[in-house]
């Protein structure tokens, strides 16, 4: 920060007279001029010979202190996906056919949309879907060509 | 005696299949055709009688019966009875679920339960429904007791699941 040099002579004068540091900050702004506190605070410093107090951070009170690395907040580790167990079961051409399909939330929504159209090839089918990815892979169990009966009326 | 009328509601969904639950560590029951109270006293003792941790209990179906009189036709009381789906809180292996399972079904006396326990019996695990089925809305849950923090937050999982896939999905 620029400095009138009338300014740093004053300051200079002052300090000389041996007033403290306050005295001399409440003398400038009595004779109207505005100068930070911290600016006169390092001349003052200067003119007297003196040198800043070792380890200010011991002044810094404690909330606004940076937190050590041991207390900052770890990121939680994401939640391991539940295994979900969900049956399908109706009529197709009058048989009844079921599938297990157990997995976790994604990969089943992905098969349930086509299970709930397209009934299974055998009678009784279960399937881990996690590894049920693709398309082709789906065909493996499901019948595409052909859809579930109408009016569901089979016991659980 | 004759069905009145029923409280069910009408479920927006057309599925042609039916989507439950399954599992094989969950003691699940089906009572059918069952006033709620003998639900509540069968469930308090397996409850106690097996340490099952708590249960809950859904309501898929409900039915007001009335009991008339033969000669002058006038009904004399009316009574509810209804289709209840327990859980139970305790995992349990699948020997201790047929145990148990064959056990309330002997028990009880209640053909739609001797009936449902034995399809388990077939399949090899407990299925129960979660989705509607024809009229019939999807079961909510009308009474709790005990811890359910286990198989039964397990169930409820699978449930908000399925319900979310129907309301997203255009079934």
């Amino acid at each position: 920060m620029m400095v009138k040099p009338a300014t740093v002579n004053r300051i200079r004068q002052l300090s000389k007279q041996g007033k403290p540091a306050n005295e001399i900050v409440r003398q400038l702004r009595r004779e109207g001029i505005g100068i930070r506190r911290k600016t006169i605070l390092a001349y003052v410093r200067k003119f007297k010979g003196r040198k800043p107090k070792p380890q200010p951070y011991k002044y810094v009170p404690r909330k606004y202190r940076r937190k050590p690395a041991y207390r900052r907040r770890l990121i939680a580790p994401p939640p391991t996906p539940k295994q979900k167990h969900i049956a399908i079961y109706g009529k197709h051409k009058r048989k009844s056919k079921r599938i297990e399909a157990s997995g976790t939330g994604k990969q089943l929504y992905k098969f349930l949309i086509d299970a709930v159209e397209h009934p299974p090839k055998r009678r009784f089918v279960t399937v881990s879907v996690d590894k049920v990815k693709g398309l082709s892979d789906r065909a493996r169990y499901l019948d595409y060509g052909e859809y579930w009966d109408e009016k569901p009326t089979i016991k659980s | 005696m004759e069905s009145i009328g029923t409280k069910n509601q009408q479920s927006n969904h057309k599925l042609n299949i039916i989507i439950g639950n399954w599992a094989t560590k969950t003691l699940m029951l089906d009572f059918d055709n069952t006033p709620l109270g003998e639900v509540k006293l069968w469930c308090f003792r397996l409850y106690v009688w097996f340490g099952l941790g708590g249960f809950i209990i859904l309501q898929s179906s409900q039915r007001i019966l009335a009991a008339k009189d033969k000669r002058t036709g006038k009904i004399i009381f009316r009574y509810r009875i209804g289709s209840y789906l327990v859980v139970f809180n305790r995992e349990v292996t699948w020997k201790q679920n047929v145990r148990i399972m064959n056990w309330i079904a002997l028990e009880s006396g209640n053909i739609g339960l001797q009936n449902y326990v034995r399809m388990q019996c077939i399949k090899g695990s407990s299925t129960l429904r979660l989705s509607n089925k024809g009229k019939k809305p999807f079961p909510k849950p009308i009474f709790h007791h005990g811890s359910q923090d286990k198989m039964i937050a397990e169930f409820l999982d699978n449930r908000q699941f399925i319900l979310d896939f129907l309301n997203n999905s255009a079934c």
